[in-house]
């Protein structure tokens, strides 16, 4: 072997390993609506989307702090946990035997949060009406709610649920130095999924904090997903996401990671096992890249099926999480009806 | 001081196992063997890299014991030494520190072997001599340094490898000799052509990447003066393709270029005055630049279709200069008394899209002085101190002590004992990065980390018979790190954060490590041990180090007759433990961290041809094709639900290397 005759095999492998150039892509046939919505600069707005009019509602996503289920049988309350608001139950008979002495107490007492499904069972207040109707010892429905975006003492409000009928509910909201309330009346707003509450400004029901019940299918906010295998012992980590939150109002949606949106028809409807919990679409269609990029990537490959608020079906993906210009939080995503 | 064993030739040695005739140039008074030094140092030669088919400096590291290698895919390779984190390991070439630290880490995977004689590592603070980021310990790349006589006065050199996972290195150098200057200069360029777990996509987790690295020196000795110019330059892109976007409206897609340039240019001046005194200066200037570049591809088109994306966060430029000289004066003033004073000038600046202001700076001045003190033979003493004037922070007075006590025959005891510290870089002090995602500021009232060194070895040479000798070495360590700079929220309600010192730090453990060699076998078993505690783990009442193991075995067989005499096969193997720990993420959340145990193992055949003009490697790198282990860390914790694994390497891979030298 001679080696001189190495060389220009060398040079061969040399020139061989080069950055590869790509064959142009030929733009599939399609006829889907093409949407890009964008969230605030700081996710402040809750975008509800209507499908079958392809429209957007806009409202403030901090201007209410708990929310009430609205239908005639319902006693459901949740908090706002996209602005960061916990509850923690409190075992005492009367609301008056804890008070603003107790917020170390309150800190030791466990947090509680809404799991992002929207269902009671899993909610922070739960089913509030066994604690009320439990004898001998009538415990009731008594809640510490804590503010994030107050400061000392007044970070704090008591919450106690005593009924609730067909078109109300009946509570008692103070703040810790009260000593003296009444019974306050919430309605039940029957145009809305929710009656929405404010602890702002000595407390108020929040009118018009969501768009008509008809007119949307789904909400782009923000709220707290639960993980696990975070915390040491596998203990529930909460943590605020940026997500898309379904209608309650009859939304019924399912997920297909395997089949390419392009083939997904009205008749692959009955092959589906659909969802009433809010989050099937929930945050993970986009991710945060591994490492350096620190960047998002929308996983298209995640075709959800929605039938929506009118019983109509669509086929919807998300394809990216920015504008053109380059700055996030612009969500795009295609659908069509199938069916 | 580490440029002088350059002038000196002393005999190179075959293996790490005949240690004692390797010189050592890194923190010693005089460029010593390796048993001589007082410090613990580890020595990898050229022959052994060689036979390893390494050709980074991750590649090698990856084998060693008491690291660890941690890869990003874009920020590359970083290591944990003695189990304290690669911003506290300062990477020397030629004893020039090299700049471009990206998240506290140097890559690995940019500094090249080719050119390399020997990487020399020392666990163990060094910050007299080298300052900050030596906390943890030195690891310095000492050039080669061909010297020719004027009976061949040019010599010429070719390298090519080529490894399955598309890596394909090739190289061409040359020195000549004009009068009594030799003129070097050389060419690398080494690149990758990336790899994902799905040959259709266009993204790929390993990133393609190119490199190319280039080396000019001159080299003039003249009686006892010895002058040394060099350059090394660098420069890298890496590929970041973006997932395509494609509908019946558009097809795009975001990708990223990571470009990198690095330049390190030199004056060395050596000159030794008489037989006991000798003094040498070394200068350098260093330039670092990292550019992230965005754009939106038009997939439909395969020209004219990148578009910049102008948003901020997609494109930034970071660069750092370094300006540095260090002088020493040696004087042997008698056997039992060898002392040097030395200087250490650093001007640091820092330009960037995320420094406050647009820029930082920071001059570091520092005088020190060490001293070799032999009261008896056997016994060796070396105290030094550090003092310097920092433009920034208030600086450390930094001392240590070394022992060496050889007075039992064929055993050697070492102890040192260092302080080390780490500056704020000028990140820390003056990083703004504020965008609606991040609101980090730099805090400008930082003060350095500091750390406590305790290291202690005993060597034993066990002669069993003219044929079997063995080498026991065994070693110990503690460190204790205290205002530890960490990310801190100052607003727990909104996404303010800041750097403080409050962090601690210790690790703990033992080394040992048996080599030697009977007839054609040549044998190095080693074992570490190594615990890490952080005041962390207080927080949730673990007060517990959290301890992993290692293991590492080097075999060499050497055929000694027939037609493949000459032929080496050897086994690198390493084992590295499982482990487990708590750590607190940016949000200052608790987060555990755990990564499975995992072993790399590569089998090489090596043979030179033509009295060692061409010599050729090939083996198989990674034989039990570890990709991925289940882990977590700090940095992919929550944000990536689903992704807990941590990236090893590509995968198993044949490899071939050929050097040529005429």
């Amino acid at each position: 072997m001679k080696y001189t005759n190495i060389i220009p095999l060398l040079l061969l492998l040399m020139m061989s390993a080069c950055f590869k150039k790509e064959d142009a892509i030929v733009l599939p046939a399609g006829s889907s609506e093409i949407v890009t919505v964008f969230l605030g600069t700081d996710y402040e707005k809750d975008m509800y989307f209507d499908i079958g009019t392809n429209s957007f509602q806009e409202k403030p996503s901090a201007d209410w702090d708990i929310r009430f289920q609205t239908d005639p049988g319902a006693f459901g309350v949740f908090l706002n946990t996209g602005n960061n608001i916990i509850a923690r139950k409190i075992l005492v008979s009367k609301l008056t035997e804890f008070n603003a002495n107790d917020t170390n107490y309150f800190r030791s007492v466990k947090e509680l949060v809404d799991a992002p499904e929207g269902k009671v069972e899993t909610s922070a207040i739960g089913d509030w009406r066994n604690y009320k109707s439990d004898p001998p010892d009538r415990i009731p429905g008594i809640y510490v709610i804590e503010l994030s975006y107050a400061s000392g003492t007044d970070k704090f409000r008591r919450l106690q649920l005593l009924d609730y009928n067909d078109t109300a509910y009946f509570v008692r909201i103070t703040s810790l130095h009260q000593v003296s309330f009444d019974t306050l009346v919430i309605p039940k707003d029957k145009n809305r999924n929710y009656t929405y509450y404010s602890f702002k400004n000595g407390g108020h029901i929040v009118e018009n904090a969501e768009p008509d019940k008809s007119s949307w299918d789904l909400v782009f906010t923000r709220y707290k997903h639960i993980f696990y295998g975070i915390l040491p012992g596998n203990e529930p980590f909460p943590y605020r996401v940026s997500g898309v939150l379904s209608s309650p109002n009859k939304v019924l949606i399912a997920r297909d990671s395997t089949d390419h949106f392009n083939d997904i028809t009205a008749a692959s409807i009955p092959d589906y096992t659909f969802s009433d919990n809010l989050n099937v679409i929930g945050y993970d269609w986009k991710s945060h890249a591994f490492g350096a990029a620190g960047n998002y990537t929308v996983n298209s490959k995640i075709t959800y099926i929605i039938r929506d608020t009118d019983g109509d079906y669509y086929k919807l993906r998300f394809l990216d999480f920015y504008n053109a210009k380059g700055e996030k939080g612009y969500p795009k995503f295609e659908f069509v009806r199938i069916k | 001081m580490a440029m002088l064993s350059s002038g000196i030739a002393v005999a190179q040695t075959e293996d790490t196992t005949e240690i004692g005739r390797v010189v050592v140039s890194t923190g010693n008074i005089q460029p010593t063997t390796a048993s001589k030094t007082v410090h613990n140092v580890r020595i990898i030669s050229a022959q052994s890299i060689e036979r390893q088919g390494s050709f980074n400096l991750r590649d090698l590291l990856i084998k060693e014991n008491n690291i660890r290698i941690g890869n990003d895919n874009i920020l590359g390779s970083s290591l944990s030494l003695q189990g304290i984190s690669g911003q506290n390991v300062k990477i020397l070439l030629d004893g020039i520190p090299i700049t471009g630290r990206e998240n506290g880490n140097i890559d690995l995977g940019q500094i090249n072997l080719s050119n390399i004689d020997r990487v020399e590592i020392i666990e163990g603070p060094l910050s007299v001599i080298y300052g900050t980021d030596a906390l943890g310990g030195v690891i310095n790349l000492v050039s080669k340094s061909i010297m020719l006589d004027s009976a061949k006065p040019y010599m010429t050199y070719v390298n090519g490898y080529y490894e399955s996972i598309k890596q394909t290195n090739f190289g061409a150098g040359g020195v000549v000799k004009v009068k009594d200057i030799d003129f070097g200069a050389s060419i690398n360029r080494n690149f990758f052509g990336g790899f994902g777990t799905d040959p259709d996509s266009r993204v790929m987790f390993w990133k393609p990447k190119q490199q190319v690295f280039g080396n000019f020196s001159i080299t003039n000795q003249t009686g006892k003066l010895k002058i040394r110019f060099k350059t090394d330059i660098f420069n890298e892109k890496i590929e970041n393709r973006g997932s395509p976007i494609v509908n019946h409206l558009e097809a795009y897609a975001y990708d990223e270029y990571y470009l990198t340039n690095r330049s390190i240019t030199s004056l060395s001046l050596e000159q030794k005055i008489n037989k006991q005194s000798y003094w040498n200066v070394l200068s350098s200037f260093s330039f670092y630049q990292r550019d992230k570049v965005t754009y939106r591809k038009d997939l439909t088109q395969t020209s004219n279709n990148l578009a910049l994306v102008p948003s901020p966060d997609a494109n930034s430029s970071t660069s750092f200069l370094n300006l540095m000289s260090r002088g020493t004066y040696s004087n042997a003033y008698k056997t039992a008394f060898t002392y040097q004073l030395g200087y250490d000038v650093n001007i640091n600046s820092a330009f960037g899209t995320k420094i406050e202001a647009d820029r930082g700076r920071m001059n570091d001045y520092a005088l020190f002085a060490c001293a070799e003190i032999k009261p008896i033979k056997s016994l060796s003493i070396k105290p030094g101190f550090r003092a310097s004037y920092n433009t920034r922070y208030a600086a450390p007075f930094i001392p240590s002590i070394q022992l060496m006590y050889s007075g039992i025959k064929n055993v050697t005891f070492r102890y040192a004992y260092g302080r080390g510290f780490r500056a704020p870089g000028l990140k820390e002090l003056y990083l703004y990065f504020v965008d609606y995602n991040h609101n980090i500021l730099g805090n400008a009232d930082l003060k350095s980390e500091m750390s406590d060194n305790h290291n202690a070895a005993v060597k034993f040479k066990l002669k069993f018979s003219k044929k079997l000798t063995v080498f026991v070495d065994n070693s110990y360590f503690y460190n204790q790190i205290y205002n530890q700079i960490a990310l801190v929220a100052t607003n727990p309600l909104s996404i303010e954060y800041t750097y403080k010192n409050i962090d601690r730090f210790k690790s703990l453990g033992s080394n040992l490590n048996i080599s030697g060699t009977y007839k054609n076998v040549r044998m190095t078993l080693g074992g570490s041990y190594t615990g890490i505690y952080n005041n962390a783990f207080e927080m949730i009442g673990r007060n517990k180090y959290m301890y992993t193991p290692e293991l590492r075995a080097q075999v060499a067989y050497t055929v000694r007759k027939g037609s493949l005499n000459g032929t080496v096969f050897s086994l690198f193997h390493k084992y590295n433990g499982s482990t487990l720990g708590y750590a607190l993420d940016n949000l200052r959340n608790i987060v555990t961290t755990y990564s499975d145990d995992f072993h790399i193992l590569d089998l090489t055949v090596n043979k030179s041809f033509m009295e060692r003009k061409l010599n050729l490697t090939f083996g198989c790198k990674n034989v039990l094709n570890v990709t991925t282990i289940r882990a977590t860390n700090v940095s992919n914790s929550f944000h990536n639900a689903g992704s807990n694994t941590m990236p090893v390497s590509v995968g198993r891979s044949l490899f071939a290397q050929l050097n040529i030298k005429l």
